[in-house]
C-alpha cells in the first residue's frame, strides 16, 4: 500500500518529462495556492456587504457541491436528493435549537448525524441498485422528506418556519457577514481538503472503482456494497451539515427553501463545473450561485429595464441553456477549461512544451 | 492431494426457465493450467461466474452443486470475498476503470488485496513496478487514463491488476478476445511462464481451443451446459471430434456450421 502511493511518477520513465512536470507542479502549484489563500483572506476588504453575502452563499454551495460530486461524479450514484439532505440538516438543527436551545456546534453535529443516518438508509436501499434506480430512490426521498417537513411546519411550527438566533462559538460571535465569511471559508477549506484526501486514499479509490465497473471492482476484491453505503453516509452527512450552516446563516428554516429546483441546481453545479473533479465542484458552485446576480448586473449596466418576472424567466433560460451547452461542448466542465487555460499560461509564449524539456 | 478448486454437479437456472448449466463437474489441481472451452452459449462464463461469486443474482439461481476452494465451500460468498480468498477473475468486459490512470488501476488491486490475506502469501508481483517490468506497454502509459488504451492494452492491464491481487487461482475469461495473434501468443506465453515459474494455477475460459491447448495441462469441453469431454492435453489433441470440430483439422470434406449442429443433435444430445 505504502509503496503504491509513494511515487506518482515512475522512475522507469525514460524521458525527463515526468521530472519537468513534477517541478512545474511543485513550484507553480504552491505559488498558486499561496496567492489564492491570500486573495481569499483579503477578499472581504474589497467587497461590499452585498457581495460578501454572495461569497458566503458560494462557500455554502461549495460544501454541498463537493459532497454531491463525490457521490455522483466519483461513485456514479446520481442523487436528486440534495435539497432533501440540505433540508434534513436545517430541520434537525432548527428543531433542536427551538426545542432545547442547544449550542451551535451541537446543533451542527446533530445535523450531520441526522444526514448520515438518512444517508445510511438510502444507501441500504441503493446498494443493490444501478444508476437510474438510485436516482429514482433519491427522487422519492426528496418528495417524502419535503412533504414531511411541510407537515411538521404546518402542524407544530409557525407558518414562517423556525427563526434561528445568531449563533456563537463561545469565543467567536457570528454576526456580521465578514465574520461568517471567515468561518465558512475555514469549514469549506476543511471539506475541500478532506474530499481531495479521500479521493487519494483507498476509501475514495474504492468509491471510484465501485462506481465505474462494479463487476471489475468486486473481482479485484473491492467490497462494492460497502463502498456504496459509505459514500452515501459520508456525503449525506456533509450535505446536511452544509444545510444546517446555511439555515443558521439565513436565520430561518422553512420547507419552501428546499424545493426540487435546488436539487437540480446542485446537479447543474457539478455538470457545469466538471463531473468527478473537486476543483470542478468549486468552480461550478461559484458559477451557478453568481450567475443570476451577474446577469442582473449586466442588465443594469446596459440600462435595460426588465420587469422582474421576465428577468426570472431569463435566469431560468440561461440556466438551462448553460447546462445543455456544457453537456454538448465541454462535458468535463469548467475544471477542464481551467486546466487548458492554466497549462496554456504555463507554456506561454510557446504553443506547447518541448517534450525533451530543452530550450530550443 | 485435494484439488485447489473443485466443482461438483453444478446446476444453474436462468429465470426459472433455462437450465444453463446442467451438472458440471470439474477440478483444478494446484499448479495446473486448465482450459474450459466451448462454443458461444455453452455455459463457460456462467460456470466461472458461479465460481467467482457473481451468482446467484435476482433471476439466476444455483439450484444444485458444490464449489470448494482449497477445501472449503465458497458457495454464497460475495465476489470480493472470493477475491480476497485468492480467486482473481479477469472479466470478459468492463475490466478496467476508464477515468483512472494505468497506475491507479493497478492500485485498485492493491487496495482490494490489502483487505484480504493477499500480500503475505505473494512471492512475486507485489509492486506496480514489477507489473510494469512484465508488461512493457503498460509502463509507457503509466500516467495516462485507461480510456486511451487499446483493446490489447486493456486486456494486459486487467491481467496485471489480477496478478497484483495475489491470486491462488487466476481465472481468465476470454484472454484472447480482441487481441492480435502476436499479442494473444504473448499473453498465453506470459500465463504459461507465470505457471512455470511461480506455480500460478490458471483456469482459462476461451473459444480458441488451439490456443488454450497449447499451454493447458488439462481441458474440459463444455456443450449446452454439460461437460462432454474432459482429459489431458494429449487426449484432447488426439481425440477425433475435438480435432474435427474445435481444431478444424482432419477434414474429409468441407463442413459447415450446419453439420456441426446436426452432429451435435444426432450424436450427443441424449
Amino acid at each position: 500500500m505504502a509503496r503504491a502511493h509513494s511515487a506518482r511518477i515512475p522512475s522507469s520513465l525514460p524521458t525527463s518529462m515526468g521530472r519537468t512536470l513534477a517541478l512545474r507542479r511543485g513550484r507553480a502549484q504552491w505559488t498558486c495556492v499561496v496567492l489564492a489563500a491570500i486573495a481569499l483572506l483579503l477578499l472581504p476588504r474589497f467587497l461590499s456587504t452585498f457581495w460578501i453575502h454572495l461569497a458566503n452563499g458560494c462557500l455554502i454551495a461549495i460544501m454541498g457541491a463537493v459532497a454531491l460530486n463525490l457521490l455522483t461524479g466519483n461513485a456514479r450514484l446520481v442523487s436528486l436528493g440534495q435539497a432533501a439532505f440540505l433540508g434534513i440538516g436545517a430541520f434537525a438543527a432548527g428543531l433542536l435549537q427551538r426545542a432545547y436551545n442547544v449550542p451551535f456546534p451541537v446543533a451542527l453535529a446533530a445535523a450531520a448525524i441526522a444526514g448520515g443516518l438518512v444517508g445510511f438508509v438510502i444507501g441500504l436501499l441503493s446498494m443493490r441498485l444501478r444508476a437510474l434506480y438510485v436516482a429514482v430512490t433519491t427522487l422519492v426521498l426528496h418528495f417524502a422528506v419535503t412533504t414531511f417537513f411541510s407537515f411538521v411546519q404546518a402542524v407544530f411550527l409557525d407558518s414562517s418556519g423556525i427563526i434561528l438566533p445568531l449563533p456563537s462559538l463561545g469565543f467567536l460571535e457570528l454576526q456580521t457577514p465578514t465574520q461568517w465569511y471567515y468561518f465558512l471559508l475555514a469549514i469549506a477549506t476543511v471539506i475541500v481538503l478532506g474530499a481531495l484526501n479521500l479521493l487519494r486514499s483507498f476509501i475514495g479509490r474504492r468509491w471510484i472503482a465501485a462506481g465505474e465497473h462494479d463487476v471489475a471492482a468486486e473481482a479485484l476484491g473491492v467490497p462494492v456494497r460497502w463502498a456504496k453505503l459509505s459514500v452515501f453516509v459520508v456525503t449525506s452527512s456533509t450535505t446536511a451539515f452544509a444545510g444546517a450552516l446555511s439555515a443558521y446563516y439565513v436565520g430561518t428554516v422553512s420547507f419552501e427553501s428546499y424545493h426540487f429546483g435546488l436539487a437540480i441546481s446542485y446537479l447543474a453545479m457539478i455538470i457545469v463545473g466538471g463531473v468527478g473533479s473537486v476543483l470542478g465542484s468549486i468552480l461550478g458552485a461559484v458559477f451557478i450561485t453568481l450567475l443570476p446576480y451577474v446577469l442582473d448586473h449586466i442588465f443594469l449596466l446596459l440600462d435595460l429595464r426588465i420587469r422582474a418576472n421576465v428577468l426570472a424567466g431569463i435566469h431560468q433560460i440561461t440556466f438551462g441553456a448553460l447546462i445543455v451547452a456544457f453537456l454538448l461542448f465541454e462535458p468535463r466542465g469548467l475544471a477542464e477549461v481551467w486546466r487548458r487555460v492554466s497549462s496554456a499560461l504555463a507554456d506561454w509564449p510557446f504553443r506547447y512544451r518541448s517534450a525533451s524539456g530543452s530550450a530550443r | 492431494m485435494t484439488p485447489l478448486l473443485e466443482v461438483e454437479g453444478l446446476e444453474v437456472v436462468y429465470g426459472h426457465a433455462i437450465r444453463a448449466i446442467q451438472g458440471v463437474s470439474l477440478s483444478v489441481a494446484e499448479r495446473q493450467i486448465v482450459g474450459l472451452v466451448g462454443l458461444n452459449g455453452a455455459g463457460k462464463t456462467t460456470t466461472i461466474r458461479a465460481i467467482s461469486g457473481f451468482l446467484p443474482t435476482e433471476n439466476v439461481r444455483i439450484t444444485d452443486g458444490r464449489i470448494r476452494f482449497a477445501g472449503t465451500s465458497i458457495l454464497g460468498l460475495r465476489p470480493y470475498q472470493a477475491a480476497q480468498l485468492g480467486i482473481a477473475v479477469v472479466p470478459e468486459r468492463d475490466k478496467v476503470f476508464d477515468t483512472l490512470t494505468v497506475r491507479e488501476n493497478l492500485e485498485i488491486a492493491l487496495i482490494g488485496a490489502a483487505s484480504g490475506e493477499g500480500p503475505g502469501r505473494c512471492r512475486r508481483y507485489r509492486t506496480i513496478d514489477e507489473i510494469f517490468a512484465l508488461f512493457e506497454p503498460l509502463a509507457r502509459r503509466a500516467n495516462q487514463e485507461a480510456i486511451f488504451l487499446s483493446g490489447g492494452e486493456r486486456q494486459v492491464l486487467a491481467i496485471g491488476a489480477c496478478l497484483l491481487s495475489c491470486p491462488r487461482l487466476l481465472i481468465v475469461d476470454e484472454a484472447s478476445l480482441g487481441l492480435a495473434p502476436l499479442m494473444r501468443r504473448q499473453v498465453l506465453a506470459t500465463l504459461a511462464q507465470l505457471n512455470r515459474e511461480l506455480g500460478l494455477t490458471v483456469l482459462m475460459v476461451d473459444q480458441d481451443v488451439a490456443g488454450v491447448l497449447s499451454i493447458a495441462d488439462h481441458g474440459y469441453i463444455l456443450e449446452n451446459g454439460r461437460v462432454v469431454f474432459a482429459g489431458e492435453r494429449e487426449q484432447l489433441l488426439q481425440h477425433g471430434d475435438v480435432q474435427e470440430f474445435y481444431l478444424g483439422q482432419k477434414e474429409k470434406h468441407e463442413r459447415g456450421y450446419r453439420d456441426v449442429k446436426q452432429y451435435r443433435r444426432v450424436r450427443r444430445w441424449h
